[in-house]
């Protein structure tokens, strides 16, 4: 085995894991609180990728504004998922909600596919090409910013979930919905701030992606899946099942990219999915008792 | 009469429709038109077969255009082999059918959110393996110059459809399928079978506690239903003659979910209406953008789920009750009662079964105990040997035995969180116990499923009130019915007069007050001629008259040799009605004996009196870990 291959491969997969672990732990968040798998949110990283494209492309904004454009603008496409979809379903059940998200994705996607096209895209990043040598192995700045962007992106909401009031809400909501409505959580508030969190993550997610990998109206569905399977895998709404799972997959994808053909990663993870499904549906760090 | 007009206005208009069926492509015969009619066909074969699943069996599944494609492939790949084409169409259907069982035999352990997701992934994997398979698939690039479907019976007939220049013929060859796919579907859900997927939709549990083995007949319409997916790839495969893993992606799994919803599922018509409107307006919106259809079918999704939950069939039925009120049946969702009967307009009268108290019939009727060998006065009829049951690190019951002997009314009673529920569970077989046995008749049943205990005679309720909820009070009794097919309408007529719920036949068993769910819920037990009759605090929520009614009800059983055992945790109702008291308290047996015996034991004053704050606090604790387990 070639040690600058894996080294290589290691770090290109904890790029992919940032990415990762950004989209699952909105995805978990929302799937803890409201029981929903709301895949839309493929849609708004997607989306994420192009706000960021044009706002610094047409209005000539500095790419890290930008980004907090996408993040805004994409929690407030999240929020209107929920006010006008999620929450008039909610009482219909979990696996037509899910039917609707998948709706949700088609919509926008093809609606981006109407208004901007499917050719792909790349935006030039603020770092230029140049890279960061390790080793044998090389990143771009944009890929080690990235990843850097993400420890902060996940502390942030670490502080926020274990120190805030509505943070510790969220948690609770995830938790025991019932108990935590018993003592007095506001499931609406709530539901609210865990879709404006996910969505803008998702949406910074895109847009802190668009300089390294094209993108096109579709890339929204491919991501949400793998980041799903992350969800699933450390267990459908555990927050630390999300982080510890887009590692896993994102190295797993690299490596097995890196050793055999790129077509087998995703098998891959697809295969790893529905196995883990089949036989621990709770995930490898999921309470039980959710399986109903 | 009436239904003799009703059956003759049905046959009449299945009649027309069939002739309608033909005739379409002679008014629309140009090419394209006759192109989009071969494709509505091929879209309502499917469409069919998905709603067994969704509309009958409450299965949403993503994966349908996996086996649509495990079809196609199939007959594309054999043909060009050589082989004869129905030989192909037929081997298409089995193969898919062997997928459909593969992928179903596992996957329908899982419920709700979690097998959707599942199928969902499947339909995603089995592109990829189309792509990555290149070898027999030649992966993305697909299989060209895929043969043309030619059906020979040597000296008789020799027929090759060519869908470029002969539309009508291949039309004719579609529609065959669609037409016996509709037929076969009509059959299967009013058959018994048809019940038994309608009652798991409605409540899984419920089916399985009435003896229905639903993970088997789960897996059997899956497969059935990728089956019928993988015959109509086969026709898609040799009318477009180029297939690729393009053609079968999830957006097209999505589609014909669109189309199920938005027609209307679980109905007769939805799946003919949702693909004929959804194929034109696919055509025609695509040819403004293509990104336009994908939109509008997303639109319509959530708007039908959100506004017309029973789709275009559910509006139309909604206008014409609008329109003619009078003529209006106001029956249930599915049109026709789902369980195959025909629901009797209320003016109609039903055959005389009325079973007066001393009816010998009503025994034979109702129990199955006549037809054993009288049981020993003393054996137990239920043993339960040292059962214990933990969860985590927390044990819900703790080394527990007792006997139920035939004949006897026993509670089960202790605080809640005792252990109780968790009991039960173990008891009918909804939860394995960690150690100890239960034993039916002196044979152990300890690892048996809910629904072989059903066979057994072990039938029990729900603490959560469990009917079928959209279906009537009559459907509901006859489902209970199912494990005994032999004289389903007397049995059912019997147990609506003994619980009284005669009045309330036609009626959704949701609509009905909730005391008298509850009795429903008896009456739908005693359908599967029980021996042991389990009832999980079958009096809550009643009011004292209700509850007064129902203890008649269960005295009448026993009298009719059903022994019961009850769970509750009001000592006064169980203390006056039951022969023999068990207290459980923190999973353990505290107490056993006669009533008068046990409501004076001190140990039971002490828990039912001398609660501390401390104390209760922990058994919240435990009601709710038991109720949460109970979810799963």
């Amino acid at each position: 085995m070639d040690l600058d291959i894996l080294v290589q491969a290691v770090l290109l997969g904890l790029f992919n894991s940032s990415v990762y672990a950004l989209v699952a732990l909105g995805l978990t968040l929302i799937f803890g609180v409201m029981d929903i798998a709301d895949f839309a949110q493929g849609a708004l990283y997607m989306l994420g990728a192009y706000v960021a494209f044009y706002a610094s492309q047409l209005l000539g904004l500095p790419y890290f504004l930008s980004l907090g454009l996408a993040g805004l603008g994409m929690a407030a496409i999240g929020v209107l998922n929920y006010l006008l979809v999620y929450r008039p379903l909610h009482r219909v059940g979990g696996a037509t909600t899910f039917i609707a998200a998948l709706g949700i994705l088609l919509i926008l996607e093809n609606a981006a596919i109407f208004r901007f096209g499917a050719d792909f895209r790349l935006l030039p990043s603020p770092f230029g090409h140049a890279k960061l040598a390790l080793g044998g192995a090389v990143l771009t700045y944009h890929q080690v910013f990235t990843i850097g962007m993400t420890g902060l992106l996940l502390g942030a909401v670490w502080l926020f979930l274990q120190r805030t009031k509505m943070g510790k809400a969220l948690r609770a909501m995830s938790q025991n919905r019932d108990a935590a409505a018993l003592v007095g959580v506001e499931m609406h508030k709530v539901a609210l701030l865990t879709f404006t969190l996910a969505a803008a993550l998702a949406g910074i997610a895109g847009a802190l992606v668009s300089p390294t990998r094209a993108f096109n109206p579709t890339i929204g569905g491919i991501i949400i899946l793998k980041s799903f399977a992350i969800v699933i895998f450390g267990g459908m709404g555990s927050i630390k099942g999300a982080l510890v799972g887009a590692l896993i997959i994102g190295l797993t994808e690299t490596l097995v990219a890196a050793f055999t053909a790129a077509q087998y990663s995703d098998l891959v993870a697809f295969g790893l999915m529905i196995a883990i499904l089949l036989v621990r549906p709770q995930g490898l760090f999921g309470g039980g008792g959710r399986t109903a | 009469m009436r239904r003799w007009s009703a059956k003759g206005l049905r046959i009449v208009l299945i009649g027309a429709s069939l002739l309608g069926a033909l005739a379409l492509p002679h008014i629309f015969p140009t090419t394209l038109e006759r192109h989009l009619l071969v494709l509505i066909a091929m879209n309502v074969a499917l469409v069919a077969s998905l709603d067994l699943l969704i509309g009958y069996t409450g299965l949403l599944s993503l994966a349908h255009a996996g086996f649509w494609g495990i079809g196609a492939y199939t007959s594309a790949l054999l043909v060009k082999a050589g082989f004869p084409f129905l030989g192909a169409l037929l081997l298409a259907g089995g193969v898919a059918w062997a997928c459909g069982l593969a992928l179903g035999y596992p996957a329908l352990r899982l419920r709700g959110h979690y097998f959707v997701v599942v199928t969902f992934i499947a339909g995603i994997v089995i592109t990829i393996l189309m792509n990555v398979l290149s070898g027999l698939t030649r992966g993305p690039h697909g299989i060209p110059g895929i043969p043309f479907a030619s059906v020979e019976i040597p000296g008789v007939l020799a027929y090759t459809f060519n869908p470029f220049r002969d539309k009508l013929g291949y039309y004719y060859l579609v529609l065959a399928l669609a037409l016996l796919v509709l037929w076969t579907k009509e059959r299967l859900v009013r058959s018994r079978f048809g019940e038994a997927l309608i009652a798991i939709r409605e409540d899984e549990d419920l089916a399985q506690a009435v003896g229905i083995p639903t993970h088997r007949y789960k897996v059997a319409v899956f497969a059935l239903s990728a089956g019928i997916a993988g015959m109509t790839g086969s026709l898609f495969a040799h009318y477009v003659t180029f297939i690729s893993p393009e053609s079968f992606t999830f957006r097209e799994s999505f589609d014909l979910f669109v189309m199920n919803l938005v027609g209307g599922a679980g109905s007769t018509l939805g799946p003919i209406l949702g693909p004929a409107f959804l194929t034109l307006l696919n055509e025609l919106t695509r040819q403004v953008h293509p990104a336009f259809s994908e939109i509008l079918f997303g639109v319509l999704l959530i708007l039908t789920i959100a506004f017309l939950p029973q789709g275009l069939v559910g509006g139309l039925r909604r206008l014409r009750t609008r329109l003619a009120p009078a003529v209006a049946s106001g029956l249930l969702t599915p049109e026709r009662s789902p369980a195959g009967v025909p629901n009797a307009p209320p003016g109609e009268a039903t055959p005389e079964l009325t079973p007066s108290r001393s009816d010998p019939n009503l025994n034979a009727l109702l129990s199955s105990s006549s037809q054993d060998p009288p049981a020993e006065k003393g054996t137990a009829l239920l043993r339960v040997e040292q059962v214990v049951k933990d969860f985590g690190g927390f044990r819900a019951v703790a080394e527990v035995s007792f006997d139920v002997r035939p004949g006897e009314i026993v509670g089960l009673v202790g605080p809640n969180g005792a252990g109780k529920t968790t009991l039960f569970n173990i008891i009918t077989g909804f939860l394995r116990p960690t150690s100890g046995r239960v034993l039916f008749q002196g044979q152990e049943i300890t690892r048996r499923a809910p629904h072989e205990r059903a066979r057994l005679g072990i039938v029990r309720t729900f603490q959560n009130t469990k009917v079928f909820p959209r279906l009537t009070v009559e459907q509901n009794v006859r489902i209970g019915c199912h494990l005994h097919p032999a004289n389903v309408e007397g049995r059912t007529e019997a147990i609506l007069c003994l619980s009284g719920l005669q009045g309330s036949r036609h009626k959704a068993a949701a609509d009905l007050p909730y005391g008298e769910q509850r009795v429903l819920e008896i009456a739908i037990a005693l359908g599967a001629k029980p021996k042991l009759l389990l009832l999980d605090e079958p009096f809550a929520g009643m009011s004292p008259a209700e509850a007064e009614r129902c203890m008649t009800l269960l005295h009448r059983l026993r009298e009719l040799g059903i022994t019961v055992l009850l769970v509750d945790h009001h000592m006064e109702t169980l203390v006056r009605h039951c022969d023999r008291l068990v207290v459980l308290h923190h999973g353990e047996k505290l107490v056993e004996g006669r009533p008068d015996e046990v409501k004076d034991d001190p140990r039971v004053i002490e828990v039912y009196l001398g609660r501390s704050r401390q104390r209760r606090r922990e058994r919240e604790a435990e009601g709710r870990r038991e109720s949460t387990h109970e979810r799963m």
